[in-house]
């Protein structure tokens, strides 16, 4: 591949690169499809859940509800995602009025996510651009060099009983009702205003259904939705045998390929994940939307990488720190033993 | 690839700059940062849109099939 850096102009692009092309196109008809068979059940199972608590059931019935609603708003946050990279309806304004509200019910500020996602997009598996949009990763070397309350807490974050449990809550319900603060100032207003749609939801619910049976419903949703959306993200960018690299040798291609998996999901579950697994493709063409990257990938043997599945993925658990050396992700424990050599 | 054009769409978040503005920003978008890569000549983002203008209005945002 040429040095795209110096030559100042696109490299050129392998001829099955430019034919992913057409499947970049938003398709209204399949999107409103989706919406229907996705954001309508959603609403029902929330309302049958709310009359579950408001009406005396058992509280483990309404918990039999959770996991196919939590299901259904997972494939949303996917509908959300596509409307950021402009592929989820053909209309600017339709994708973000969308985001928007899906992002209000997920509790996420959709603009400055979308640049935060954006910015990930540009950046993702370099080493020298990390910090925005993506699960904060050190290399071992760095881990080693930095003074014991930094290592600490860097061990506390990425222990996956903290990322794992605690970690995205406090992502969603906390963090992200803060600008973040290297956004530009043009992105802040948005997430205050978010913010305001996020109260007038919870105030309406209080007046309505009352804030406890709200929260009854809502509560474990939301944990199992974030968690599991942290866990995505961390597969597809963290996997054992993921490639990152130095600003000078970041290779896109490969970066695709092989800093972005392929997650294989069972087919229920890739279906509530809205393809989201086949992340590599994704990061290779951005604006595929998710109705279109089955039939993108099933055309690109090109892109037919061995996949991580349900059970390698568990094998992340342990990535903790990239070495640069062996240019593979290792746990704190395999660090400090090489270390110990 | 044509180096010589004048303008680059980019693919991740839609908006057009000339090519001399991506390489004084060291050949990234000038918007949000996107590697070359995924610049695409604005003549080839024209032939997708044949509405699209010959000169496209620098900064703004053009969706893919926006012009279609
Ligand atoms: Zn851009």
């Amino acid at each position: 591949m040429p040095d795209a850096k110096n030559a100042g102009h696109p490299p050129d692009r392998p001829a099955w690169f430019r034919d992913l092309a057409q499947y970049e196109r938003p398709d209204t008809r399949v999107a409103l499809r989706q919406m229907l068979l996705t954001v309508i059940p959603m609403l029902g199972l929330l309302a049958l859940m709310l009359y579950t608590v408001l009406h005396g059931f058992p509280y483990w019935s309404t918990l039999l509800l959770v996991l196919p609603t939590t299901a259904l708003l997972i494939r949303s946050f996917i509908f959300l995602h596509d409307a950021s990279h402009g592929s989820y309806f053909p209309s600017p304004r339709a994708n973000a009025v969308l985001g928007f509200l899906v992002g209000v019910l997920i509790l996420t500020p959709y603009h400055e996510w979308r640049w935060a996602h954006l910015y990930h997009h540009a950046t993702f598996a370099n080493l020298d651009r990390r910090g925005v949009g993506d699960i904060k990763l050190i290399t071992v070397a760095e881990y080693q060099a930095a003074p014991w309350p930094r290592r600490l807490s860097y061990w506390i974050y990425r222990h996956p009983l903290v990322l794992f449990t605690v970690g995205p809550t406090i992502l969603f319900a906390v963090i992200q009702r803060l600008p973040i603060r290297s956004a530009p100032a043009s992105e802040h207003p948005a997430v205050w205003l978010s913010n305001a749609a996020m109260l007038a939801m919870v105030t309406g619910a209080d007046l309505t259904v009352g804030l406890r049976a709200f929260l009854l419903v809502m509560a474990p949703i939301w944990v199992i939705a974030w968690t599991t959306g942290v866990w995505l993200f961390y597969v597809q960018h963290q996997f054992q045998g993921v490639y990152w690299a130095r600003q000078e040798e970041w290779d896109f291609l490969r970066a695709a390929l092989e800093g972005s998996s392929h997650y294989k999901l069972p087919r229920l579950l890739q279906w509530c994940t809205g393809n989201i697994g086949l992340h590599h493709l994704h990061h290779m063409r951005p604006r595929i939307p998710n109705y279109r990257l089955q039939e993108a990938y099933d055309a690109t043997p090109a892109i037919h990488v061995p996949p991580v599945t349900l059970r390698t993925s568990l094998d992340a658990l342990w990535s903790n720190l990239y070495d640069e050396e062996a240019h593979r992700m290792v746990s704190f424990h395999e660090a400090a033993r090489a270390r110990g050599q | 690839m044509d180096e010589n054009t004048e303008y680059y769409w980019c693919e991740l978040c839609g908006h057009v700059y000339r090519r001399t503005t991506w390489e004084a920003n060291g050949n990234r978008c000038p918007n949000c940062g996107a590697d070359l890569q995924y610049a695409h000549p604005w003549e080839e983002i024209r032939a997708l849109n044949p509405r699209y203008p010959a000169t496209p209005v620098v900064g703004r945002e053009y969706t893919m099939y926006g012009g279609a």
